[in-house]
């Protein structure tokens, strides 16, 4: 071939590899973001398969639409106070009709709904909490693990629980009560 | 040089820069549709990994027809009103498989929003709806399969017996 022409090519040859590694590199990089937000899914769900919510005590009060429990935190995170709206609370009870009721309980602090569930204290081995602690109006603060979490739950004033309960609370993360 | 070589170099030039010029078209064409591929692909993953849910809790009774449950979205995005409603509903027991869409009628689900704390009317990640199956049978005693799908194809299974 004519010198020219090999200039040519050559030319072309190298515009190409550069062009090709341009776009391998821009793949690699959106690969590489994938597998970024993979890994903090997988240390979501890791948090989710690592910590549990306990039912440590409950226990129904005189006017047998009120409850009182208090729940630990296995290693389920830290869960902040303004998160509480984002935890699910259910309550199964029998009322005094002899039917199954199950209810989801909105967060409350103020007691202004006619059911809903509100945080009593949180403490840790039984003491007030040495990590993060809540402020008293429960503006600020955290249930970190191994605190127990105090709630008082309520239904609505038609309904009572005529013997047994159960609670399943479920964190904003995704971690319940086992 | 002579003329006639000249002109033979020149032709040979000009031979090699189509071929170059072509080669390197089809390779690039070839190559973005292998980038686009990827990019669906990873786009594909991504939403994959965004939207999941997990089924809290379900109830019924015997004789009734709804079962009312509750899901929590433990994904990274929020679904508008409108991708909840494409999400289907199977329920099966031994002797009758149902599968539901939004709706209001029998034979459907519908669904209230039940923390909503910024109120945009979205499910955000970590709050929970409230899904009543309406059937048009009422249940009878036994052990019913609940599977809720979401637009995506993630799911989330549940037992439930009446």
């Amino acid at each position: 071939m004519s010198s020219l022409g090999g200039l040519i090519v050559f030319a072309v040859l190298t515009a190409v590899s550069l062009a090709a590694m341009g776009c391998l590199m821009m793949a690699t990089v959106a690969h590489n973001q994938f597998f970024i937000e993979r890994i903090k899914f997988m240390e979501k769900i890791g948090e989710r398969c690592r910590g549990y919510l306990e039912i440590e005590s409950m226990a129904k009060l005189q006017d047998n639409r009120t409850v009182e429990a208090v729940i630990k935190n296995m290693g389920a995170g830290s869960i902040s106070v303004k998160d509480f709206d984002e935890i699910d609370l259910i309550i199964i009870y029998r009322n005094s009709n002899g039917s199954i009721r199950a209810e989801w309980l909105p967060y409350d602090p103020s007691e202004s709904l006619e059911r809903g569930w509100r945080a009593l204290n949180i403490t840790y081995n039984g003491v007030d909490e040495l990590k993060n602690p809540i402020a008293p109006d429960m503006s600020s603060g955290f249930w970190d693990d191994d605190e127990s979490l105090a709630i008082k739950a309520w239904i609505s004033s038609g309904q009572d629980i005529a013997d047994e309960f159960m609670l399943i609370m479920v964190a904003p993360n995704g971690v319940r009560t086992r | 040089m002579p003329m006639g070589s000249l002109m033979t170099e020149f032709t040979l030039a000009v031979a090699a820069t189509v071929i170059a010029a072509t080669l390197a078209g089809v390779y690039f064409t070839s190559l973005n549709q292998v980038t686009d591929l990827q990019k669906l692909q990873v786009l594909g993953l991504k939403e994959q990994l965004y939207y999941r849910c997990d089924i809290i809790f379900a109830h019924s009774s015997e004789g009734s027809t709804t079962i009312k449950f509750w899901v929590k979205n433990i994904g990274f995005k929020d679904l508008p009103k409108e991708l909840i409603k494409k999400s289907e509903l199977v329920i099966l027991n031994r002797n009758k498989v149902y599968y539901l869409l939004y709706g209001e009628s029998s034979n459907s689900w519908n669904y209230r929003l039940l923390n909503d704390s910024d109120d945009d009317g979205r499910w955000d990640p970590s709050e929970t709806i409230e899904v009543e199956a309406h059937l048009s049978e009422s249940l009878t005693s036994g052990d019913y399969y609940l599977k809720f799908v979401l637009f995506n194809g993630a799911e989330s299974e549940y037992n439930l017996s009446v």
